[in-house]
């Protein structure tokens, strides 16, 4: 019987060479997408793509930048934020 | 000028961003050095989002003068994030002997056992050692031979 994770092609096909010389077939788990900003949709630096249980083991500093919104908004789009929130105080 | 000794800031990037700050010194047109709600460092002025609040202090002040003025304005101070000192562990201490319950025959016993233990490890490393060595002589005495 062929397994079930083959048939539906949620696994990902690489093909690997064997200390003997041949090519074989093997599965693995499909790659992560990378984290975006949610502002303007740039791809974010510093945040890891690997599988969520690889992600967990990490420790919390390797996660995400630390600064406020790290991990969520790109630095460009954090720098525009912290920047309307001090006017609209000095405005009142 | 905006950006004058005193003048309440708030900073934009890095580790420190949304923490206030506050300009002690001018360094040249592009940097400042600030204090404050963030660690004492040069900082550049594109990393500072002014505000219309202004503290009354001189130039290159202390950080304990920055705090006061920042407490008389009425402004939250944060305490600074420093590193706790670490807990010596305690030495290690050898577990001492307690007096031994049994009656002084069986101790005395217990000794004879451990002395003839002794000698039994001693004379089979003698006879071990022999052994080697007279294997070690017969080699030498055929590689002469078939020379």
């Amino acid at each position: 019987m062929i397994k079930k994770q083959t048939i539906s092609r949620k696994m990902r096909k690489v093909f690997v060479k064997t200390p003997g010389g041949k090519t074989q077939l093997v599965y693995k788990r499909p790659k992560t997408s990378k984290h975006k900003c949610a502002a303007c949709g740039a791809i974010l630096k510093g945040v890891p793509n690997r599988r969520p249980s690889k992600v967990r083991k990490l420790p919390k500093s390797l996660r995400r930048p630390e600064r406020p919104y790290g991990g969520q908004l790109c630095s460009s789009c954090t720098r525009k934020k912290l920047r309307q929130k001090v006017r609209k105080v000095s405005k009142k | 000028m905006i950006l004058d000794i005193g003048r309440v800031c708030i900073k934009i990037a890095g580790r420190e961003a949304g923490n206030i700050a506050i300009i002690v010194d001018k360094e040249d047109t592009k940097h400042v050095l600030i204090d404050g709600n963030v660690k004492r460092k040069r900082c550049n002025i594109s990393h500072l989002e002014p505000t219309d609040l202004s503290l009354k202090i001189k130039k290159g002040a202390s950080h304990a003068s920055v705090i006061n003025a920042m407490k008389k304005e009425k402004l939250e101070v944060k305490p600074s994030t420093t590193k706790k000192p670490k807990k010596e562990k305690p030495k290690k201490q050898r577990k001492q002997k307690q007096p031994s319950t049994e009656p002084k025959i069986l101790q005395k016993k217990a000794k004879e056992n451990k002395k003839t233990k002794k000698e039994t490890k001693v004379t089979k490393k003698t006879t071990k050692n022999k052994t080697k060595k007279t294997a070690s002589t017969k080699k030498k005495q055929t590689n002469k031979t078939k020379k």
